[in-house]
């Protein structure tokens, strides 16, 4: 077995090939210490020290550019699963390349929105950005918003620092905040977004989950339960048929079907957040 | 049989559940459904029952004006597109 700085170099290159834009690695005990009980890595894997975070499926350049509104969060979603994908054939690699224990973890192995380890909180741990007001999300001062996903490890691989200096807000929003007490991704969703910036940084935000998942997710799972529990409780025959069969239900079985619109984002906050256009202008990214 | 929570408990503990929860989140981060139970001093497959209902107990209405607004944002950004376009002819 490599010595594991060297491991670490082959665990990133990994990951490159295989689509992913950053890779980062936390420490198990830092992320411990922040998260809630029954969502730390510890807990997932028994003798786990690390967590490999790798970010990418940026969304096309060209879903921002659609007039359909649909679109972006069909788009996000399959990206979402590309990324995945790219955490899941990584836990393999670490496996069978390194003998150690490596999982996947998933999205959300419950009916409420609680996802298995918060992917945000480890990218942030892994130093791929900063906390945003923009979706509650991790925002990445060369690449914008990315998903990410996480395999956790027993391996004891050297971690990456966490960023010192915030990307959001850009100097820009700050500026506008000044003048007008808000940014672009608040004045775009007030309903999802509040916060607060105070000297250049962020002091305070709400993100109003149950708002943002209506928006982020209005065809998955949720609706298709509400749309059903409506309908059973419908009377007439006919106008339950109408609702079975609309537009909305069958967009909601199809996006069940398809994996589209589960796990995506609104993108309206982020198709305005500055750092997110520059990630576009720098030709860095995928598009 | 699943598990299933007594309306009457449902309405008593719904708003303090989704209220200690990740739900909305305002800085420092929500509590877990175990972190909960231990709380408010309740079962935690309560917990859990009370917190999925919850989660989904919005009016169905959010989801259509969700369509809506996303609409209205796309056409806002085309317009704005195109206005700074035509302003730099």
């Amino acid at each position: 077995m490599p010595n594991l700085a060297e491991a670490k170099k082959q665990i990133k290159n990994f990951a490159k090939k295989n689509g992913a834009l950053i890779t980062g690695i936390a420490s198990v005990s830092s992320i411990d210490d922040e998260a809630p009980k029954g969502h730390r890595p510890s807990e997932v894997l028994e003798g786990a020290k690390s967590v490999i975070v790798v970010g990418g499926g940026k969304i096309n350049l060209g879903a921002y550019k659609s007039p359909m509104a649909y679109i972006p969060g069909y788009i996000s979603s399959v990206k979402v699963s590309g990324v995945h994908r790219i955490a899941f054939k990584l836990a393999d690699f670490v496996e069978k390349k390194f003998d150690h224990y490596a999982i996947f973890s998933p999205q959300s192995l419950s009916g409420a929105n609680q996802p298995v380890i918060d992917d945000q909180l480890c990218a942030i741990k892994a130093g791929l950005g900063t906390r945003a007001i923009a979706a509650y999300r991790v925002l990445n001062e060369t690449y914008g918003f990315l998903n990410y996903a996480s395999v956790i490890t027993t391996m004891p691989l050297e971690s990456d620092p966490p960023l010192k200096k915030p990307v959001c807000p850009a100097p820009e929003c700050v500026e506008m905040y000044e003048e007008s007490k808000t940014t672009p991704c608040l004045q775009v969703c007030p309903q999802c977004l509040k916060a607060e910036i105070k000297d250049g940084t962020i002091k305070k935000i709400q993100f109003n989950r149950m708002v943002h998942e209506s928006r982020s997710q209005t065809t998955s799972t949720s609706a298709f339960q509400k749309i059903l529990l409506e309908a059973l409780n419908e009377t007439d025959p006919e106008k339950k048929k109408m609702m079975l069969l609309g537009d909305f239900f069958s967009r909601t079985i199809r996006s069940m079907a398809y994996n589209y619109n589960l796990s995506s984002t609104t993108v309206e906050c982020l198709r305005v957040c500055p750092v997110e256009q520059r990630s576009y202008n720098k030709k860095k990214g995928p598009v | 049989m699943v598990h299933v929570v007594a309306p009457a408990m449902y309405k008593k503990y719904k708003d303090r559940i989704l209220g200690l929860s990740n739900a909305i989140q305002e800085g420092q981060r929500g509590l877990s459904v175990i972190e909960i139970a231990d709380e408010l001093g309740l079962k935690l497959e309560d917990v859990k029952e009370i917190l999925s209902v919850a989660e989904k107990d919005i009016p169905l209405s959010w989801y259509e004006d969700a369509e809506r607004f996303k609409e209205e944002r796309v056409r806002a950004s085309f317009r704005s597109r195109h206005s700074r376009s035509s302003a730099g002819k």
